[in-house]
């Protein structure tokens, strides 16, 4: 039984039933007595508060780290904001033209747009109406339909 | 003597001399929670140094929502329990070897004995190894809480805090630590 609750013993946790019963067979048993006081010891033994400490050599490894680490972090830094420094005029550049060249595919597609086009291919057709007969313009404009319907 | 929340302050800024400060006040909280929690004790120093390495690191990070202590204590866990998960190399095959020496070997240690025999100082040695060994095959929730219990003295209270996790689960984890630490022991 005591073999059972060694942890418990070491750690008062056992409940009162338990306890007395328990008490009552180590005032008779010596062997279980020896082994309880034993267990409890070493129990105890484990869990001694110690204050370690970092052996030098350890310490200054860890300087050397943290410092390797600053050096490290510091020259990403300073390639950042050296390719900062140079990239940001050019940036601003290249925002403003796309700025244009999107503006500029925007208005091709705008609904004036097509109604001006709309406009000017009816001024186109009126001058075409306009082409005297026999003129060079006129005799062109025939052979390229007398073309066109040829290869029909 | 400034306070932990200044020396992390002043750690984010790259204070070389913080930092010793800070390392000084919490290497015996690190290195005891390490050499608890690593299943090999001889890494005890190389992963403290690692822990505070990642406290340098994260000290711009650091949201002030629980005590420098707390934080320290945190990764210095977090970090036992990755080398250990690391480094966890066919721990199945051996535990069966074990399990049947380790019965032979809490008996011859646990037998009874004279105090005042010259070799119950060897034997007491013994005793201490076999309950680390016992502590160290928990399951690593278990071990962790009773590490910070009874080395630390936490309540359940700070341990569900370090752990992230609710008190009555904490209280669940070092009561099934104690039975499976029973389990593990001469009844083996």
């Amino acid at each position: 039984m005591v073999e059972r609750n060694l942890v418990e013993m070491a750690e008062n946790l056992l409940d009162k039933k338990t306890h007395q019963k328990l008490r009552e067979h180590l005032e008779h048993c010596e062997r279980c007595a020896s082994l309880s006081r034993s267990f409890s010891r070493a129990w105890q033994a484990v869990f001694f508060k110690e204050e370690p400490c970092f052996s030098p050599a350890s310490l200054v490894n860890l300087m050397r780290m943290v410092t390797a680490y600053d050096k490290r972090s510091s020259r990403w830094q300073e390639i950042f904001y050296s390719a900062w420094r140079f990239l940001r005029p050019s940036l601003i550049t290249v925002l403003l033209l796309a700025g244009i060249f999107a503006g500029h595919q925007l208005g091709k597609i705008s609904p004036e747009r097509s109604r001006s086009e709309g406009s000017f291919a009816r001024r186109l057709l009126a001058t075409l109406e306009d082409i005297p007969k026999g003129s060079l313009a006129d005799f062109y404009i025939s052979q390229q339909i007398l073309e066109k319907e040829k290869s029909k | 003597m400034l306070k932990d929340e200044e020396l992390i302050r002043r750690i984010a800024q790259k204070d070389h001399l913080a930092f010793k400060t800070l390392v000084e006040r919490y290497q015996a909280l690190v290195l005891r929670t390490c050499r608890s929690l690593l299943d090999d004790a001889e890494n005890t120093e190389d992963i403290a140094q690692e822990v505070f390495f990642q406290v340098y690191k994260s000290a711009s990070k650091f949201r002030y929502d629980s005590s420098v202590s707390t934080w320290v204590r945190r990764i210095a866990i977090n970090r036992c329990l990755n080398f250990n998960r690391d480094n966890r190399k066919f721990r199945w095959l051996t535990r069966l070897e074990e399990a049947s020496e380790n019965k032979d070997r809490w008996k011859s240690a646990f037998r009874a004995s004279d105090e005042n025999d010259p070799a119950s100082a060897f034997q007491e040695a013994e005793q201490k190894q076999l309950i680390r060994e016992a502590i160290a095959s928990l399951p690593e929730k278990q071990k962790t809480a009773l590490i910070l219990n009874k080395l630390e003295g936490f309540s359940c209270e700070e341990i569900a805090e370090t752990m992230k996790t609710s008190v009555s689960a904490v209280e669940a984890c070092l009561h099934r630590a104690r039975l499976n630490l029973q389990k593990n022991s001469l009844r083996a």
